[in-house]
């Protein structure tokens, strides 16, 4: 999915990696309702999201960080996509309606986003948002708290 | 006799043949589409007042999976749908990705099809391969395999419920297109209540509404519930990862039986709720206005392929599938004009055909000669069976007296069949041969469960034969199908006790991938009715693949005879019972009838609008397509 598939590969590559005991790394690219259970059961403290989000405003690779507002869409819209969502549809807008409306994020909830540059299938990333993953992976580990470097457990 | 239309004949011993000296025995002349809608013929046309018709494209159609559009036109004067024509709306390819692959990607590809019920692909792939390989799981392995798809049916039933057809039925949209019955459902007791707790129907009405009332609320948690009890036979869901031919790569415990007891005893008590809500909320509606049995009516043709096989009998082989799916917990079959004709899988795979002269996609009869003029075991097949299909996609302009649809048109002896889970019910019921059991009884004119204590006491109810089929009777049924599931889930679960007990703790069959040209079939169900698998190997590579679900019955375009598809009969003749005037009409009752069948439609879709652009992305439901 080239570069709107950051989200799963970041997930991939820092999975492996050592974080502290509280923090859970999760691929959340499934149904809206099947995350909100997830969410309903962890309650987490803090939520960090990572994905590509185009939104045609900045160049290629920028990366964006800002609290998520938490305000839920209007209920008829919460509803539409809740039943997009029950038929097996994956969006990430469905994910934050749903989660918003439910009330299952923590009031810190943080958003990392790349803007994409390209949004075809293939392989790998395109350059810029190549470049994004490291500083993606350092904004996550402060969000977290993390003060010393994260090295591979097998290292 | 189970064939009206096709010229097929059986021996005194049952075998099939084609009728002697019908030269060209598939052949057909294509009939004229028909025109639905009334015209104004005759003496004194020019003069009457023009009927108040109107065009509705319902596009898409909300609640359901997928894609699905529906174009309707409404007789404003006489209230009622006079035309309308199913439209699924994406293409799906997944035949096309599976040729030329070795068939045990089928597993995790096929299942891909469906966001919803990906297991059922998954799992009826697994039994069309170990039939094409000739191997068959051990008998635990088929009880778990059982089990698997038990869950399964836990997560489609409270969706469809709570979530897609419940908030038909709500205060918040009833109260919009017919505020009288919100009224009278104020006065209206619940005879449900000691079981559902619900005074009133009006109760019931706000429990329906969406995101806030009870019975929406309730079904989204009731899902986490069956995707446990999924997981627990079949790692992760909706794509199991331990699904194999030949069972299953699951580890096993005593720990996997209790915990799937524990979430199966949470269910039984949500079974006789949702029971006893939709029986007060479907006779309220039947009762303040008996004009609702007409909505979404159609002619009783179902087709069901049976699901749950009776570990001691299935041994995968196609020479004895008429035994093992005979002894299935709900048993396949074919019920015309209300009749069940035939209970045999060799009858129902042989009447079998897809039609694509209303879709978009090329006729492969005319390439050539069929590959096949049999079935494995010498029963004619049509060329238009999916054993001689092959997917040619061709998008064209939409024209609804050609081409509007990436449905085809699948037919059984040529008549249009729907299939759901009241349709397994209902060839449960006619069949009336569910073996001894402390909890299933099908008396010949309904089913008779027997639903454990849970916080509730131990609850008998019977699901009884509709008279017609609607868009009420299939929701009702659907309620009554989660006592249906739970009752056959507890069979299953206590056999693979016993085997458990036995030291039988086998849940695979080793198998080598044959190199030599096979051909199988599997026949399943998904939550929502019908699913099968054919296939055709050779080399150790799939040759051909072909799908057809519930939805690619259900959401079918006219058929090249004239005949229409499921919902196209369901919308014809639907009456609008709203009481607002025509300028506030909201085509409630079309999409009740729409809805009632619970459709699916399409799957991991990349749209290609010509220009290598890709319109919408989306993971879901695949259970119409191509």
């Amino acid at each position: 999915m080239r570069d709107l598939d950051f989200g799963t590969q970041f997930i991939r590559k820092v999975e492996v990696l050592d974080w502290p005991g509280d923090v859970l790394v999760e691929d959340l690219s499934y149904a809206a309702h099947r995350v909100l259970h997830l969410f309903q059961e962890v309650r987490p403290g803090k939520v960090v999201l990572v994905g590509a989000m185009p939104r045609d405003v900045d160049p290629a690779g920028t990366i964006r960080r800002y609290a998520l507002d938490l305000t839920p869409p209007p209920d008829e819209e919460v509803q539409a996509r809740f039943g997009d969502a029950a038929g097996g549809t994956i969006d990430l807008d469905h994910t934050l309606a749903v989660l918003r409306y439910m009330k299952a994020l923590p009031a810190d909830t943080v958003v990392i986003e790349v803007e994409p540059a390209d949004r075809s299938f293939g392989l790998g990333f395109t350059d810029p948002v190549e470049a994004a993953m490291e500083p993606v992976l350092a904004m996550v580990r402060e969000e977290v708290g993390m003060s010393t470097p994260v090295v591979a457990s097998d290292e | 006799m189970c064939f009206k239309n096709l010229p097929i004949e059986f021996d005194a011993n049952g075998k099939a043949s084609l009728r002697e000296g019908v030269s060209d025995p598939y052949s057909f002349k294509a009939a004229k589409p028909k025109s639905y809608v009334r015209k104004q013929d005759g003496p004194g046309a020019q003069l009457a007042a023009p009927p108040k018709l109107r065009d509705w494209s319902i596009d898409p159609v909300t609640r359901v999976a997928g894609a699905l559009a529906v174009h309707t036109t409404l007789d404003l004067e006489n209230r009622k749908a006079v035309d309308a024509y199913s439209r699924a709306m994406l293409f799906r390819g997944y035949e096309v990705i599976l040729q030329g692959r070795d068939p045990r990607d089928a597993i995790d590809i096929s299942s891909r099809a469906c966001g919803v019920c990906g297991g059922v692909h998954a799992t009826v792939s697994s039994l069309t391969i170990e039939q094409a390989f000739g191997i068959c799981p051990p008998p635990l392995g088929l009880a778990c395999r059982n089990l698997g798809e038990i869950g399964e049916m836990f997560y489609d039933h409270p969706i469809h419920l709570g979530l897609l057809a419940g908030p038909d039925y709500s205060t918040s949209l009833v109260s919009v297109t017919n505020p009288e019955l919100v009224r009278k459902a104020e006065k209206t007791p619940a005879r449900g209540y000691e079981v559902h707790g619900f005074r009133t129907i009006k109760d019931i009405m706000d429990a329906m509404n969406p995101l806030t009332g009870k019975i929406y609320l309730e079904s989204i948690e009731y899902t986490r519930v069956g995707r446990v009890m999924c997981m627990l036979m079949y790692g992760k869901y909706p794509h199991p990862s331990t699904l194999a031919p030949g069972g299953l790569q699951t580890t096993i415990s005593t720990q996997s039986f209790n915990e799937f007891y524990t979430q199966l005893g949470k269910i039984f008590d949500y079974c006789k709720v949702m029971i006893a809500t939709w029986d007060d909320m479907m006779d309220f509606f039947l009762e303040s206005n008996p004009a609702y049995e007409q909505v979404g009516a159609r002619d009783i043709n179902l087709a069901q392929l049976g699901i749950w096989d009776d570990t001691d009998a299935y041994d995968a082989k196609y020479a004895n599938c008429n035994m093992w799916g005979n002894r299935r917990w709900a048993k396949p079959g074919m019920i015309i004009d209300g009749k069940l004709v035939t209970t045999n899988l060799t009858d129902i795979n042989m009447g079998f055909e897809e039609f694509v002269d209303h879709a978009f996609y090329d006729d492969w009869t005319r390439s050539g000669s069929p590959r096949f003029a049999t079935d494995p075991i010498g029963n004619p097949i049509s060329p238009y069976h999916p054993w001689n299909k092959e997917t040619i996609p061709r998008p064209t302009a939409t024209n609804f007296k050609e081409k509007y649809t990436w449905d085809t048109a699948p037919r059984w002896d040529r008549k249009t069949v729907e299939t759901g889970t009241y349709g397994r019910m209902w060839t449960t019921a006619l069949a009336a041969q569910t073996p001894e059991n402390p909890f299933l009884e099908a008396t010949g004119d309904g089913l008779r469960m027997v639903i454990p204590r849970h916080n509730l006491p131990e609850t008998e109810v019977f699901w009884k034969v509709p008279r017609t089929i609607n868009a009420l009777e299939r929701n009702r049924a659907r309620a009554y199908a989660m006592g249906f599931t739970a009752v056959i889930g507890m069979n299953c679960l206590l056999k693979a006790f016993e085997y458990w007990r036995r030291g039988e703790t086998k849940v695979s069959t080793p198998f080598k991938v044959p190199k030599d040209e096979r051909v199988s079939v599997g026949f399943w169900e998904a939550g929502r009715g019908w699913l099968a698998h054919h296939m055709h190997m050779d080399k150790g590579k799939i040759m051909n693949y072909q799908i057809t679900t519930p939805s690619t019955l259900n959401a079918a375009p006219r058929d090249p005879f004239g005949g229409l598809g499921p919902y196209e009969e369901a919308v014809i003749d639907t009456p609008i019972l709203e009481s607002v005037s025509d300028d506030e009409v909201k085509g409630i009752d079309i999409l009740r009838a729409i809805r009632s069948f619970d459709p699916c439609m399409p799957c991991t879709t990349h749209m290609d609008t010509g220009k290598g652009v890709i319109v919408r992305e989306v993971n879901s439901c695949g259970c119409t397509l191509e």
